[in-house]
């Protein structure tokens, strides 16, 4: 790959499908370090990668793969990692690899186990779960794909079996599974860029320009052929964002 | 000064390139009217979504229109406030990772402010004070910029903005988004007089669309001609919008005025702004349509001038729904303002 950093490969690993944001900055093998910051996405992510890039010497120039959970998940969240990551591969001309968040969360579990279930806390009290199975090459492939449902309705993993889970209160009874629990405790964006990086080798493509978050479900809208008095109640709420700035700006 | 300019507040994807404060390399648009006319109105979820999809392809052919590559960009401006979140953040993230990527200076804007700056464009020779009425569908502001940094809202919509009521008469009347155009052609074809339409005059400088729009609505729904009805909304709607601009100059002592956002390209508010200007003697500014609609050209003008004061945001910087105009001011630097205008 690109020289620059020492000569070794340095992928840059982002996570913002959950509350917050989550990068890390590993080698050719999956190792490095990684950051969370607690705060809105958009204010915290780039901040937090500028800082772990100048801490460790390197430039965004000097990236070789830029890995970006793509969902699902927050929907605010995946927008600014998705957009963030694509424009600085593009800008630095670096290639950049959207991989599924459950997916790479599944590969918190331990080596030797063969079925994960990785289930995540959407919102309220539900959750997205996903079964993996080890496969061939040792690689975790997914079961079915990702299914929201409350939380009572996650199945369980059993002996034999590892759970990763950033919600394990969620998880009816969880102290009495005998499979093995994994709580990532900021390790989410090393799995994104370890995920990346092995895609990256097998043969992903440079999604830079044309990425985009996997959303769970269509927008929430109805169609609304026209007929006033059925204003557009989102170009209402628009009409008054504004007209409550300029509002404020008269006291 | 190469400028890069992003704005995404509402439901265009807008990326700009300058050479300097009013000189724009290129500027291109990418309007979402197609993927939000089937719900008869704009969808934040569809914007939000469309804007990461186009916000790429939308520097991408800022920059090949201006012949230049990103390493020749000196700095970044982009709109945070105010508008859609979900749709602001897209654009304000693309921008700082340029800014970031490149390490380039980078300074956020307010879209309202940028209508007003909009004035400046292909107008080197333009100088402040100037009074500009945003009328859009999103906004309608009456904005004094005394001095350049120096931005007031002298009157506001108190409810609908002009050209969200021109859109919901258009529904009413069973026209196609957007309704703005639409009903102006049907207005053509009518006679003003022939149905009663008040003059929606509230305080001073205010303005109040929302009960104009119920009764062009209701006429409409009696069954009256839909063209007589267009007529004399329009003819209401354009008599407030230049009486509010008269009376304003007036109070702030300007000669020079503007108009802004896409209800310019009204041709029936131009031309009775045109009228009522030459008749108090004051010299009317009407930027081309493409800089009266939402656009990035305009986020770069006010940005150069933002950059030239020495204000510049850091990657912390968030998006905001809401935010007040004027509540960022600067100073130009005489030794730029002397030959910058």
């Amino acid at each position: 790959m690109r020289g620059g950093y020492a000569g070794a490969v340095l992928v840059l690993g982002i996570d913002t499908a959950g509350r917050n944001a989550s990068v890390a900055l590993v080698d050719g093998d999956g190792i490095g370090e990684t950051r969370e910051r607690v705060g809105p996405h958009s204010a915290t992510l780039l901040p937090v990668t500028a800082e772990l890039l100048r801490d460790h010497g390197a430039r965004p120039e000097d990236l070789d793969l830029i890995g970006v959970s793509r969902g699902p998940g927050s929907y605010t969240g995946l927008r600014v990692g998705v957009v963030s990551a694509k424009t600085l591969g593009w800008a630095t001309r670096t290639p950049v690899v959207g991989v599924p968040t459950l997916e790479a969360r599944a590969r918190l579990a331990p080596g030797r186990v063969p079925r994960v279930l990785v289930a995540l806390h959407a919102y309220k009290k539900r959750m997205l779960y996903q079964w993996f199975t080890r496969g061939r090459g040792d690689v975790l492939e997914p079961e079915a794909v990702p299914a929201l449902v409350q939380a009572a309705e996650v199945p369980r993993a059993g002996a034999g079996e590892a759970v990763v889970t950033d919600a394990p209160e969620l998880l009816d009874g969880i102290d009495s599974w005998r499979a093995e629990v994994v709580v990532p405790l900021g390790t989410a964006a090393q799995a994104v860029a370890a995920l990346a990086l092995a895609r990256w080798r097998l043969d992903a493509r440079d999604e830079a320009c044309s990425l985009t978050p996997v959303y769970l479900r269509p927008p929430p809208v109805t169609l609304k052929p026209g007929g006033f008095p059925h204003p557009g109640a989102h170009a209402h709420a628009h009409a008054h964002a504004h007209d409550k700035g300029q509002g404020q700006n008269r006291t | 000064m190469k400028i890069l300019a992003l704005d995404t507040s509402f439901d265009d994807t807008a990326a700009a390139v300058l050479d300097g404060p009013c000189s724009v390399l290129s500027s291109v648009v990418s309007s979402q009217h197609e993927a939000h006319r089937a719900f008869g109105g704009v969808v934040p979820e569809v914007a939000s979504r469309l804007h990461v999809e186009r916000i790429l392809p939308a520097i991408d052919e800022a920059l090949a229109r201006a012949r230049l590559t990103i390493d020749a960009i000196d700095a970044v401006a982009v709109t945070n406030r105010p508008g859609l979140l979900g749709s602001l953040l897209v654009g304000l993230d693309a921008g700082k990772a340029v800014a970031f990527a490149r390490r380039i200076p980078l300074v956020c804007v307010h879209h309202i402010e940028a209508h007003l700056y909009a004035l400046f464009l292909d107008r080197p020779d333009l100088r402040p004070p100037v009074l500009c009425v945003v009328a859009s569908g999103g906004h309608t502001s009456l904005v004094l910029l005394r001095r350049h940094g120096d931005m007031t809202v002298m009157g506001r919509t108190l409810d609908d903005a002009a050209g969200e009521a021109f859109d919901k008469v258009a529904r009413a009347a069973g026209l196609e988004l957007p309704g703005g155009p639409a009903l102006s052609a049907l207005a053509d074809r009518g006679d003003p007089a022939a149905v009663a339409m008040p003059v929606p005059e509230v305080g001073e400088l205010d303005f109040s669309f929302s009960g104009l729009k119920t009764h062009a609505a209701r006429l409409l729904g009696e069954g009256a001609p839909p063209a007589d009805v267009a007529a004399a909304f329009q003819r209401s709607v354009v008599t407030v919008l230049v009486r509010r601009m008269i009376a304003a100059s007036r109070a702030a002592g300007v000669t020079t005025v503007g108009l802004g956002g896409g209800v310019a390209a009204n041709a029936a508010w131009r031309s009775a702004a045109g009228e009522a200007a030459r008749a108090e003697g004051l010299d009317l500014v009407v930027p081309p349509f493409a800089y009266c609609t939402d656009n990035a050209a305009m986020v770069g003008c006010l940005g150069h001038f933002m950059l030239d004061a020495g204000l510049c945001d850091g990657l912390e910087t968030d998006a905001a729904s809401t935010a007040a105009v004027g509540a960022v001011s600067f100073e130009i630097p005489p030794e730029i303002g002397s030959h910058a205008p």
